[in-house]
């Protein structure tokens, strides 16, 4: 993340008059936002295309003087409604073998950790695909980042259901992976 | 099953207000049952971070890969590894002796580049200097309408102004020839020589690979 950080209650009517926040913006969210598609199961190309509908919808609704008290979960939910568009491929990769790149992420320094950890994101990759969706997504927007709150706003539910969702993945999941 | 331990994802996110968040710290310090299960809630979600940035590199991986193998690219790049064979093999310098004229072509357009000597320095007295500088007499009557008109004045370089660099004028082929006539990327450069009047003494073509020549000082 870079160094700027952008408050999260922004007015998208400042936005307006403080171009260089929608950079700062741009900055601090991209990776997230792709990183969430990517988790929910779009392809790279999808995921940018998506991020990049949703900045310009960010502008414009920033130029109609649109009303909006979080621009992230406003962003994400504008990211995350444009990912159903891609229903085709939403969760089709979800479980795609990542066994290939794993050297690029993983920390393990002997060839058997590296077999460790390939076994460990099998089952999570298997644990993740018995999942909802709804817990599949909230699982998402939280390793993007976004706190119970805002992905309430993104999902549109209660703050109280993402919690119990979460909690309810979060379990499903250590009791299936053994990590 | 603790009490507790129904907010222990809760208290790891960081989501619990900081009253509850206290107590909940307080009691996990003591309770090794919900010690243990904060210990695998937070491997868990390590775990999802690293394979949420997994995929991440992954796809972009998988992206440009498939961008790398697209046939138009593979295509360009086999054309461009082709060209660059032909050139260090020395395949434009065949391909411009094809193109050259024999010996004996038409006297109009010489295609042959001149063999110009090379500049000599030789002593001379001061007698001598003086005649060698002064204006020598033209026969004009023979220069135009004698035999000698239609042969060729020999190549020099005496129409240069001194100092001035030769004028080189790109012509592609197409403009000369009928199209078919050259291989594509097949160009002349024409050397003009002027009277000093201004008007067109000579002009000779030599044929080039546009965009293989190296050009040296020619624009």
């Amino acid at each position: 993340m870079s160094g700027d950080f952008l408050p999260l209650a922004v007015s998208l009517s400042q936005l307006k008059t403080r171009a260089s926040e929608v950079t700062v913006l741009y900055r601090e969210l991209r990776k997230p936002l792709l990183r969430y598609l990517v988790c929910l199961g779009l392809s790279s190309d999808e995921a940018q295309d998506v991020v990049q509908d949703a900045f310009v919808a960010l502008q414009r609704r920033a130029a109609s003087l649109g009303s909006q008290e979080n621009i992230r979960s406003w962003v994400f939910r504008v990211a995350h409604n444009r990912a159903r568009n891609h229903q085709s491929s939403y969760y089709r990769r979800f479980s795609e073998s990542l066994d290939a790149d794993l050297h690029r992420v993983s920390d393990a320094t002997t060839p058997e950790q590296l077999v460790l950890e390939k076994e460990k994101f099998r089952r999570l990759a298997r644990a993740l695909h018995s999942l909802t969706k709804s817990e599949r997504e909230c699982l998402s927007l939280r390793a993007a980042g976004l706190r119970y709150r805002e992905i309430g706003e993104v999902l549109g539910v209660p703050t109280s259901t993402v919690a119990d969702t979460v909690d309810r993945a979060i379990r499903k999941l250590a009791g299936k992976c053994n990590v | 099953m603790c009490e507790f331990s129904v907010k222990l994802i809760a208290w790891l996110d960081g989501e619990l207000p900081a009253d509850e968040a206290a107590n909940l710290a307080r009691h996990v310090r003591v309770c090794d049952e919900c010690r243990t299960q904060a210990d695998v809630y937070g491997r868990v979600s390590e775990t999802i971070d690293a394979y949420c940035d997994l995929a991440l590199v992954s796809r972009a991986e998988r992206r440009f890969k498939s961008r790398l193998w697209r046939p138009g690219l593979v295509a360009t790049a086999a054309a461009a590894a082709a060209l660059l064979l032909f050139w260090l093999t020395g395949g434009d310098e065949r391909l411009r002796a094809l193109f050259s004229p024999a010996p004996d072509a038409s006297p109009a357009i010489a295609l042959k580049a001149p063999v110009v000597a090379a500049p000599t320095v030789e002593k001379m007295s001061a007698a001598t200097a003086v005649a060698e500088n002064r204006p020598k007499r033209v026969n004009s009557q023979r220069l135009e309408h004698g035999p000698e008109a239609l042969k060729i004045a020999p190549i020099r370089n005496a129409n240069w102004f001194p100092g001035e660099a030769p004028v080189y004028i790109a012509i592609p082929a197409d403009a000369l020839f009928p199209p078919g006539a050259f291989p594509e990327g097949v160009g002349f450069v024409a050397d003009v020589n002027l009277r000093a009047d201004g008007s067109a003494q000579r002009l000779r073509l030599q044929p080039q690979l546009v965009g293989f020549q190296t050009r040296g000082t020619r624009p």
